[in-house]
């Protein structure tokens, strides 16, 4: 006997065993994370799903019966992996692919509290930037002030990034043309958001509510 | 990996006018054209079309209508736009001088 989750994809609801679910989960984060987060890939993504819905409908027939791993197996197999399409379409490297790449040491702008040494370690090292100042703020009472030197010389020697090709670098992608453009469109995104979120906060219903409250005295 | 990459650049905008080709008779669904690309063994996998359909699409070339489907989701039927006319005819006369070019390039190899 197995557990048995209930899903809906574009709309159409459908019984899939657990471990299937398992399978299909992974494979659309592993596709969202490669087409990205913008309209286009949205659409892409929204497209490929409503394939998913149709080809889950046909195997499942009349008797709704639940979906199982080798049905997601197949349908990864069917569909691609995101290695399979950039590997027919022609793209030098997956898009969001990441190996071991040559990174640069540098400040990070975007994350200084200070001057951005310990972002720009945090880049480097791919860990988290909070956790590389707890450590060198560790280091610096242990080593009772020297540590607070070291880092003063960093300051200095450690160049801020400031160019996008500094910044690609610091994080170690690639400095291509392919690259640069998402960067961009990420950053772009990430500031809709901001304003999106800041128009919702209220802020401006607050002063509706205040001129309503005028119209009514009157 | 060399020759793969080498393939893979032969590749990359011959997809695209294949798929323009195709386009240029009545509405066709995205599962329509990826079986015609399979047959020509251009594709192996469905999901490569996708993501150069909404590039087409966005750029203009390409436009889409809803069709109610008994299969599932209702489906995006494509067909070119006026523009993706102009740019499959641009694109012909790149492929024939291309074909004419290679064509030359392996006699003189004698």
């Amino acid at each position: 006997m197995k557990k048995t989750l209930t899903i809906n994809i574009s709309g159409t609801v459908f019984h899939i065993e657990e471990e299937a679910y398992e399978a299909l989960k992974k494979y659309l984060v592993a596709l969202k994370s490669y087409f990205g987060e913008d309209e286009e890939g949205k659409e892409i993504v929204a497209d490929i799903e409503a394939r998913i819905t149709e080809i889950f409908t046909e195997r499942t027939g009349e008797k709704n019966q639940a979906i199982t791993l080798e049905v997601v197996e197949e349908l990864i197999e069917t569909l691609g992996t995101p290695e399979n399409f950039s590997e027919e379409a022609g793209d030098e490297e997956p898009l969001a692919g990441q190996g071991a790449r040559k990174r640069k040491l540098y400040r990070d702008p975007e994350q200084s509290v200070l001057a951005g040494v310990c972002g720009g370690l945090a880049a480097y090292f791919n860990m988290d930037p909070v956790v590389i100042r707890l450590i060198v703020v560790l280091l610096a009472l242990i080593t009772s002030g020297a540590g607070a030197l070291v880092y003063v010389l960093l300051w200095l020697a450690v160049p801020k990034a400031l160019t996008t090709t500094q910044r690609l670098e610091m994080k170690g992608e690639e400095v291509t043309v392919k690259n640069i453009e998402r960067f961009l469109k990420d950053e772009m995104n990430a500031v809709k958001e901001s304003v999106n979120k800041f128009r919702k906060s209220g802020f401006f219903t607050k002063k509706k509510d205040k001129t309503s409250e005028e119209a009514k005295a009157k | 990996m060399k020759i793969e990459n080498a393939k893979a650049q032969m590749r990359k905008g011959v997809l695209e006018y294949c798929i323009m080709l195709i386009m240029k008779g009545e509405p066709v669904y995205a599962v329509d054209v990826i079986k015609n690309l399979r047959e020509a063994n251009m594709i192996v996998v469905e999901g490569t079309v996708y993501p150069l359909l909404t590039r087409l699409k966005n750029e203009g070339l390409l436009a889409y209508n809803w069709k109610e489907s008994t299969q599932g989701p209702p489906r995006k039927y494509y067909e070119i736009t006026e523009a993706g006319r102009t740019f499959l005819e641009e694109l012909e006369g790149s492929w024939v001088a291309l074909v004419s070019a290679v064509g030359r390039a392996k006699n003189q190899r004698a």
